[in-house]
């Protein structure tokens, strides 16, 4: 737990926020991980 | 199941701590003290301290938000595996039925922020309906590795006793791919930055926030409360991922669980 949230603080400290438009695409990201993820499962076990 | 509820509890209680740890983190790196550790706590005691205040123009709906935002992720916990303990209730499907407890509490959080009639609230809650679709298509792709995986569909069967450890062993690669994408969920669900920042009240830079500006008293140590929870929801979700070891004691299990070193 204290990993996670302090990882968190540390993305708070280093990063800006995300102009409005740029926030669709960042989350984005993580369902592109998630579906890649997912695919190379179905692939491969 | 003593021991269950003993976790549920610990959640509850411990929630605003770990919400404090990230002040004090961001506090370090730009070279300040920072607030104290149990910061939260008492900005909790002091909300319920208040009273509420309501605008003429709002209705029940406005009071009920807040209640049900807390009521629902009180009851999500209720389903989430703490420290890879059983959880205090589980059902095969469980999963589905935790997102959409949160998806209640976002609804009703959406539907005060509408019944004040304010453009300004109904700006935030317009971005708080269109973020987490996306972020919930992402738990569902997760959703289904895991099915796929254990084939279950139950928390408790994801991330309880030895199995998260089975699950890198089967398939690490794209585990590692699910934690980034859990913790891109983490920071877009709990509205920290960089997809929102809770420090700011501009409009520009508001989506959570500015749901929540005109809830007082109890009611905004509700949501408060709420969001913390939600936090250690996700973040115990994470943890129990990169950290899939179980030791022989259920106390060492919480440690562990707790410290993540």
């Amino acid at each position: 737990m204290v990993i996670v949230v302090v990882t968190v603080g540390i993305t708070e400290s280093v990063m800006a926020r995300y102009r409005m438009d740029r926030v669709p695409k960042f989350v984005l990201t993580a369902f592109a991980l998630a579906f890649f993820a997912t695919i190379v499962t179905l692939e491969f076990i | 199941m003593i021991e269950s509820v003993m976790l549920w509890v610990f959640a509850l209680v411990s929630a605003p701590l770990f919400a404090g740890i990230i002040f004090k983190v961001k506090a370090f790196f730009g070279g300040r003290r920072g607030s104290p550790l149990l910061i939260n706590y008492y900005t909790l005691i002091k909300l319920i301290k208040k009273g509420s205040v309501y605008s003429s123009s709002t209705t029940f709906v406005f009071k009920l938000g807040p209640v049900v935002n807390l009521g629902t992720i009180v009851t999500a916990l209720f389903f989430l595996p703490i420290a890879g303990h059983a959880p205090v209730l589980s059902f095969n499907g469980d999963a589905i039925f935790v997102l959409y407890l949160l998806g209640l509490a976002r609804f009703f959080t959406i539907a005060a922020a509408m019944d004040t009639a304010s453009p300004f609230e109904g700006m935030g809650a317009a971005r708080e309906a269109y973020f987490p679709i996306i972020c919930e298509a992402s738990i569902f792709m997760i959703l289904i590795l895991f099915y796929r995986l254990t084939g279950d569909l139950t928390l408790g069967a994801f991330l309880s006793g030895g199995q998260p450890f089975g699950l890198w062993q089967t398939a690490g690669p794209p585990l590692l791919f699910v934690v980034i994408a859990l913790f891109i969920i983490l920071l877009t669900e709990n509205a920290r930055v960089p997809v929102d920042d809770p420090a700011t009240h501009l409009e520009l830079t508001m989506i959570h926030e500015v749901m929540v500006l005109d809830h007082s008293g109890p009611d905004l140590a509700f949501i408060e409360m709420g969001a913390f929870l939600k936090l250690f929801f996700y973040s115990a979700w994470i943890a129990r991922l990169i950290l899939p070891f179980e030791l022989a004691h259920p106390l060492l299990n919480l440690l562990l669980f707790s410290a993540g070193w």
